[in-house]
This record gives structure tokens, C-alpha cells and sequence, in this order.
């Protein structure tokens, strides 16, 4: 293996694993505070990613519009679901298979209204339009301005829902609601209020996730639904609670499938088709050794302090 | 402040609550006592709504609240405790008692966005928060999981988070219930300060008769579903029929 080739897949993980950070830390704010394992989590990102696409082609190619639009977009989708589907389903008293099997209905049904649409007006494999500019060249080192924005943003967002969720009264009734949401009614938290935003939280932030997805590679109404999958395993890895853990988790898959994956290759002929299986080799081996994940590792989403 | 009328709670056949009428008038400790299986957690859940009464009349200041939802309930100014103390174990102490404040601008979302809007607000509840820890002696375990505190520490605090909800009449089950017998007098004693200083009123049910005598200014005693007595502790100790079913005698 080069310097180079090393380098390269080092960039690519820093860079994929903010992703998958971003993408995860929404679905582990899901599972904690609304309980629920949310599959249609990909479409939101899926959403974000055709909202920054259709801004970058038709209105400007500033980025910073394509990516702040997605948010709005996809967190009045996350909200849309919860209220048209999710709500109703627990009012009735729903199990969580129920909710879980509905997630992959909603999942599916936006997933082929954006293949419809983007069949229409020719929207596949396309690339949001910014302007590639190599900003840092040092030896075999090169970051690009995606990788700037992508990595900077993530990482932005990921901080400031951790400052919310810890040192705001909002913040700490979800808190409240993801420890015991019994005991949170009955004191008094709003919990339609509180549980309607964390969905528009969760969607934003996945919006944001699938525009930042479509500046680094294409565009199509599959995009979400193919990374869920390593986005799932890096909230296991975090034991499904802990923000840090869910963070680390990303970074590892993200390494697994870039750094670790052209190691295998070059080692041993390993074929690089084989690299959606990393992560659940990883996933597998983590939770043989800590089937609690990295759950206690630094404060986890549903702990932590106060101002 | 609290007027129950012939309230029944039914559990298919089972008769839990078969009629029971009492009264709670603003700043009375009142103790509520039976035997085991009397029907007395079962009254307290139903007028704190976890229950909706099968029949009769449940009135706070006069307002019926039977079949309120909980939260309904908490907001008119009627809060509870429960027999195992109910927190949020994976919060701090300092969260759990900020957790019912009223009114916080920040879960609001056009407020939260504006840092100004709440931040005062929000350092106030903080202090008033820290200044109940500092009163129950909690304020070293602040910032520590409510899940590592003792069990008395617990009980002490589910009843001061309460106060963050700003109550007027305090539902208490057992709050005694597996603390040491020394910091059992203390709860007690925090209660009758707090009684003092926010002018509170109290419905206990306790099984400590001992600690309960010294503190309540009436009592009533239940079984099978039913009051088959009240009055004040002296009264009570004197009672030949709650002697019999209560002290076996």
C-alpha cells in the first residue's frame, strides 16, 4: 500500500465518519427519546440529500443554501410522519413492531414518491453542483472544500445538539422523556411538544447528513436506505444511548470500511465488494467482547449535567 | 382543599376502594393508615389520576379532578410521591429537581433559538433548584445519577422536586419506606418545615406509626376499602376498632 492510497483512506474515513456520526446520533436520539428504531430515518436523509441536489441545480450553487435548506425540508418531513403516522399508531396503543414495521412503510412509500419525481425530471446519479476546490495540498495529503464542509458541519451540529440536549430545559426533558416517560407526564413535561420537536431535531439534522452525503458522492432516492445500515451499526456500537459511544462508533465503522477495508485488499486479495460486511464484522466482534457497546463511554445522551 | 365523596375503585370484583369520603383542608398533615392490602396506595394513585374512579366525587379547592389526566392534575397543584421512589435514575439530582419547574422558556422552540429569552430564567430555576438540594442536605450529590444516591437520599428527593412544581397539596406514599429509622425522623421533620414554609398540605400514608403520631394532625384509618375511623392521633391510639384490625387486638 502507498503513503498515498493510506492517506487517502484516512481522509475518507474522518470524512464518511462524520457522516455517519451525524446520520447516528439523530437515530439514537429517536430510539431514546420516542423509542422507536426508525427505518423511514434513511428517507429523511434521502429528503435532505434531493432538497440540497434541486437547490444546487435550479437556484444557487452556494452551499451553505443547499445545506440549510435541507434542514427545514427534512425536519418538516420527519415532523409530517410523526404526526400522520407515528402518533396516531401509539395513541392506539401500538407495540413496537407495529412502529418498527410502519417505520419501513413510511421508509418505502417516500422512498418510491422520489423515485417517481426523479424519474420525471431526471434526477438520478446526479451530483449536487459545487465547485470542487483542493484547499490544502501537503504531500499526499489533499482536502477538498466538501471535505471542509462536510467534516466542519457535522461535527458543529453534533456539538450543538449535545449542548442542547445538556444544558437547556428542553434538552432535559428529553432526557426525562428517554429515562422514564411515565414519570415525565405526570410531572408536568409537555410531552407532545417535547417529543414534536426532537422529530424536527431528528429530521433536520439527517436532512443536513443526506445534502452533506450528496456534496461528497451522487444523488439518488436509494442513498439512505444504503447507509442506514452502517448508520445502525454505529448507534449499536453506542449502545443506542450514548452520544459519544455513537460517535466513536461512527468513526470506527467509517474506518473499518475505508482504512481496514484497503488493508484486507492489499493483504489479501480481499475484494472490495466485500466492504458493506465490515461493519457487522466489527459490530459482531465489538458486542462478543462488550455486548453493552461503548455505551459508557464519557456522558451518554441521556445523562450529563447541568449549566 | 381535598374532599373525596363515597370514591369506589373496582379491579374486576375486587372492591379496592369501596366508598371512601375524606377531607384535607389547607396546611393539615393528614396521615392515612390501614393494613396491608387496605386500599390506600390504590386511593392515592386514583386522586393523583393514575386511576379515573369508578363513582363518586374527587374535589380539589372545590374543582372536581376525577378522571383528570395526570399532568392535568399536577398543574392544578396537586403532586405525588411514590412507594418506590420514582426518578430519573440516569439524570442528576440537580435535573431531576429541575425537571418539574413551570412555565420554562426554553422548551418552547422560537424561544430556545434566543440564548437571552431563557438563560435568566433558567439560572434562577437552577438556583432555586440547588437552594432545596442545599435544604435537604443534597447538595454535595448534585450532580450525581439519582440512580447513586441512597435510599433515603431518594425519598428526600422525589419530595423536594416536587416543590420545583410549585404544589399546594403533597400526595406522599410511604416516604419513610426503606430508610434507616434515623433519617426516617428527619423526613418527617423536613416535611413539617416544608409545611411551615411554603405553606403545603399533606396526605401520607405511612406505615411508621411511631414517627406518623408524632407529626399528623388527623388520621384516618382504612380497611377492606373503607375509613372505619379518623380523628387525631390520640383518638385513634384509643379506637378499640382500628386497635382490632390494625394491631390484631
Amino acid at each position: 500500500m502507498t503513503l498515498t492510497q493510506l492517506v487517502d483512506s484516512l481522509v475518507t474515513t474522518a470524512q464518511v465518519g462524520s457522516l455517519y456520526a451525524l446520520m447516528a446520533v439523530g437515530l439514537t436520539l429517536t430510539m431514546a427519546v420516542v423509542k422507536l428504531p426508525n427505518f423511514a430515518h434513511a428517507e429523511l436523509i434521502t429528503f435532505g440529500a434531493y432538497t440540497a441536489l434541486v437547490v444546487s441545480l435550479f437556484v444557487t450553487t452556494n452551499p451553505l443554501f443547499a445545506i440549510g435548506l435541507a434542514f427545514p425540508a427534512s425536519a418538516l418531513l420527519a415532523w409530517a410522519i410523526h404526526r400522520l403516522v407515528y402518533r396516531p399508531l401509539v395513541r392506539q396503543k401500538s407495540t413496537t413492531y407495529v412502529l418498527i414495521l410502519s417505520s419501513f412503510a413510511v421508509g418505502l412509500i417516500v422512498r418510491y414518491t422520489l423515485f417517481l419525481l426523479a424519474d420525471r425530471y431526471d434526477l438520478f446519479d446526479k451530483r449536487i453542483q459545487i465547485p470542487l476546490q483542493v484547499l490544502v495540498a501537503i504531500g499526499p495529503l489533499r482536502l477538498t472544500n466538501i471535505f471542509v464542509w462536510v467534516t466542519l458541519s457535522s461535527i458543529i451540529l453534533v456539538i450543538l445538539l449535545t449542548l442542547l440536549l445538556n444544558f437547556t430545559s428542553l434538552g432535559r426533558q428529553m432526557r426525562a422523556l428517554a429515562d422514564n416517560d411515565t414519570l415525565a407526564r405526570v410531572l408536568g413535561v409537555p410531552v407532545d411538544r417535547v417529543t414534536d420537536l426532537t422529530w424536527v431535531l431528528v429530521g433536520g439534522m439527517a436532512g443536513v447528513a443526506g445534502a452533506l452525503w450528496g456534496l461528497y458522492t451522487f444523488v439518488d432516492p436509494l442513498v439512505g436506505w444504503l447507509i442506514l445500515l452502517p448508520v445502525f451499526a454505529a448507534a449499536v456500537l453506542g449502545g443506542m444511548r450514548s452520544f459519544a459511544g455513537t460517535i466513536l462508533g461512527a468513526y470506527i465503522v467509517a474506518f473499518g470500511e475505508n482504512t481496514v477495508m484497503l488493508l484486507l485488499n492489499q493483504t489479501f486479495g480481499l475484494d472490495f465488494s466485500f466492504k458493506p460486511a465490515i461493519p457487522f464484522v466489527i459490530i459482531i466482534l465489538v458486542l462478543l467482547i462488550r455486548p453493552q457497546g461503548f455505551g459508557g463511554i464519557g456522558r451518554s445522551a441521556t445523562e450529563g449535567g447541568n449549566a | 382543599m381535598l374532599d373525596l365523596r363515597t370514591v369506589r375503585k373496582h379491579f374486576g370484583r375486587l372492591a379496592a376502594v369501596a366508598g371512601v369520603s375524606l377531607r384535607v383542608e389547607a396546611g393539615e398533615i393528614v396521615g392515612l393508615i390501614g393494613p396491608n392490602g387496605s386500599g390506600k396506595s390504590t386511593l392515592l394513585s386514583t386522586i393523583a389520576g393514575a386511576y379515573c374512579p369508578d363513582d363518586g366525587e374527587i374535589l380539589l379547592d372545590g374543582q372536581p379532578i376525577g378522571g383528570l389526566a395526570p399532568d392535568q392534575i399536577f398543574a392544578r397543584g396537586l403532586a405525588r410521591s411514590y412507594q418506590d421512589p420514582s426518578l430519573f435514575f440516569r439524570m442528576s439530582a440537580l435535573d431531576n429537581a429541575l425537571l418539574p419547574a413551570r412555565n420554562q422558556r426554553g422548551e418552547r422552540a422560537r424561544q430556545a433559538l434566543w440564548r437571552g429569552r431563557w438563560w435568566g430564567q433558567e439560572r434562577a430555576n437552577t438556583a432555586e433548584a440547588a437552594a432545596i438540594l442545599h435544604d435537604l442536605k443534597l447538595e454535595a450529590r448534585a450532580q450525581a445519577p439519582a440512580a447513586d444516591l441512597s435510599g433515603g437520599q431518594m425519598k428526600l428527593l422525589e419530595i423536594g422536586r416536587t416543590l420545583m412544581g410549585e404544589p399546594r397539596l403533597l400526595l406522599l406514599d410511604e416516604p419513610t419506606a426503606g430508610v434507616a429509622p434515623g433519617l426516617a425522623y428527619t423526613i418527617f421533620e423536613e416535611i413539617e418545615r416544608m409545611r411551615r414554609l411554603h405553606r403545603l398540605t399533606f396526605l401520607i400514608v405511612e406505615h411508621r406509626l411511631e414517627i406518623l403520631f408524632d407529626f399528623v394532625d388527623r388520621l384516618y384509618v382504612m380497611h377492606l376499602g373503607q375509613v372505619i375511623a379518623d380523628g387525631k392521633p390520640a383518638e385513634i391510639e384509643k379506637n378499640a376498632l382500628v386497635r382490632e384490625v390494625y394491631f390484631g387486638e
